[in-house]
């Protein structure tokens, strides 16, 4: 049966000027699913973000929200961090969530709830302008949270946040979407992403790269990381082994991805033939900031 | 609608600056013709009786004219609360909430209106205080001017609309505005009159409402004519509604078209 589709982009395309940010970018975020949107800097992944949420408007290309074309009302049923935190400085975290809940048109019952989930209930009545970096991102966070929305769509939700932060955030989004919700995040912390999405699309310059679940994404892609006393002498190897498709260094030792077919005892046995003896060899699943790498360069 | 302003007013009603400059307008304006009044009254009394300003049916468009000089300080008002929501980038949270593009700019819309219809109550209290205080004249007659405030207050702050949806900075927008209001539209004026055609100053902005509530200084206006009939204050009406349709339209098109 066929998942259904929360947010379906299709060729999706933005121009400021000269630099082309999006370019025909169409994918589909399936429900239920943690969807990373992962890119370098610049890669056009808030433009995206933005384009759907209504405050940019695409050059080209069309999305819909829900298997409906887009409307400001769908949007009531996303909760939504773009980029920045973006509140009445002169009002406190309540009166802010207030004008929030009111054109969300949710009652204020909420507030309570999603204050003390972001840890901000003691400075309730603190004014936005007095709050630290961290704990603006903490209110931006609260405040898509009103309501328990169907979807959560986040921009760098780590963004400012200490590491407790982090964890805390990262596990408040792998329980969310083990409830069901749909969470559509964009980072360029790859391990961040890592932890947390069954879902990812890789962008760079505008151009979506690849797509898909995480598995399919890293499949096939077995890594091999060897070591040996002689690091120089081992390099040489490895460059030269049959089937190389990327070298690097990793932990004092390196990683290497060959064709496929090639095993780890293959590489041990023309490691030995060529006069090197390894004190450290493992074969492991392509870490996505790997994957990543490769995918951007 | 309502929904709309009530969340506006969800915006400002906590807001120091609102209440500071609304408080300036609510006394500047009886302030203002108290004091044009002392000055009428003790400068010489002849002149006082034979401009009876502040009797009915004077008064209403005494109260209008004055008060127009302390408009600019709603439209400031307005701009602060335009730009700050750039600023704040607080219209993007908006629209990413759930409002249209259309939703915030009728919100935007609808507090100015609001602002302009509190404007003429004001001037129309003002009035109604100053002339039953003269008791004299009859009260029912030129209340027409009412609505020629309204008018005027509309341009001034359909001016302060636009360039608060342009402007991203408030305080080039307001000194735009202030420079504007109390200056460079005058310069204009002298400028279109006497080296261009008499008359013509009245497709300004914020001239055509001026001419329509000349209050007393359609006295030196009419010393300084060279000839030629004024246009009508239909025509005055319907200038000014035009400056007010476009003002509008450019603003929304800024809202519904451009990256927020």
């Amino acid at each position: 049966m066929e998942q259904t589709k929360i947010l379906s982009l299709h060729q999706l395309s933005k121009r400021y000027g000269p630099v082309q940010a999006l370019n025909g970018v169409s994918f589909d975020v399936p429900a239920g699913s943690v969807f990373g949107v992962l890119g370098p800097n610049g890669s056009g992944k808030t433009t995206l973000l933005a384009i759907v949420m209504d405050v940019l408007k695409a050059n080209s290309g069309t999305y819909s929200w829900f298997g409906q074309s887009a409307h400001h009302t769908l949007r009531r049923r996303i909760g939504t961090l773009l980029e920045t935190p973006n509140f009445y400085h002169y009002y406190s975290a309540v009166r802010n969530l207030e004008i929030a809940a009111a054109i969300k048109q949710h009652g204020h019952d909420d507030i309570e709830r999603v204050l003390k989930l972001a840890g901000l209930w003691e400075r309730k009545d603190s004014k936005f302008s007095t709050f630290s970096l961290g704990m603006k991102q903490r209110l931006a966070i609260a405040s898509a949270l009103l309501g328990n929305p169907e979807v959560l769509l986040l921009d760098e939700p780590t963004n400012g946040l200490d590491p407790a932060g982090i964890a805390e955030i990262r596990d408040m989004i792998r329980e969310l979407g083990k409830q069901g919700t749909t969470v559509i995040m964009a980072s360029h912390l790859l391990d961040e992403v890592e932890k947390v999405c069954t879902h990812v699309a890789i962008m760079k310059k505008g151009v979506l790269l690849t797509c898909g679940h995480v598995d399919e994404v890293l499949s096939s892609e077995d890594m091999i990381e060897v070591s040996a006393p002689d690091a120089g002498k081992l390099e040489q190897a490895l460059n030269t082994i049959p089937g190389l498709r990327s070298l690097r260094r990793h932990n004092g030792g390196f990683q290497i991805v060959l064709d496929n077919g090639q095993t780890a005892e293959q590489v041990n046995a023309y490691c030995f033939e060529q006069g090197i003896t390894l004190n450290y060899l493992a074969l492991r699943r392509k870490s996505l900031e790997a994957r990543f790498i490769e995918l951007t360069n | 609608m309502t929904d709309l302003l009530k969340i506006e007013w969800l915006k400002v009603k906590a807001y120091r600056t609102f209440w500071i400059l609304s408080g300036l307008f609510l006394i500047g304006v009886p302030l203002i013709c108290w004091a044009y009044e002392s000055i009428l009254l003790n400068a010489n009394q002849m002149i006082s009786a034979y401009l009876s300003s502040f009797s009915f049916p004077k008064v209403w468009e005494t109260a209008a004219w004055l008060g127009s000089w302390m408009s600019p300080v709603m439209g400031i008002l307005l701009i602060i609360s335009l730009t700050n929501e750039n600023n704040f980038r607080t219209v993007r949270q908006n629209i990413i909430d759930g409002w249209s593009r259309e939703q915030f700019f009728f919100a935007k819309y609808g507090t100015m209106v609001s602002a302009a219809i509190f404007m003429t109550a004001v001037m129309a209290l003002t009035s109604l205080f100053f002339g039953l205080k003269a008791g004299r004249g009859s009260m029912g007659d030129g209340t027409e001017f009412i609505w020629y405030a309204f008018v005027q207050n509309m341009t001034y702050l359909s001016l302060a609309f636009f360039l608060g949806i342009y402007m991203r900075r408030a305080g080039i927008a307001i000194a735009i505005y202030v420079m504007y209001t109390y200056i460079g539209e005058m310069a204009l004026m002298g400028l279109l009159e006497f080296k261009v055609k008499f008359h013509s100053s009245v497709f300004l902005p914020l001239e055509c409402t001026d001419r329509l509530i000349p209050g007393d200084s359609g006295i030196v206006r009419n010393l300084v004519r060279e000839g030629g009939a004024p246009p009508s204050k239909t025509t005055l009406q319907l200038i000014a509604f035009g400056w007010i349709i476009l003002f509008g339209f450019l603003g929304w098109r800024k809202m519904k078209q451009s990256d927020i």
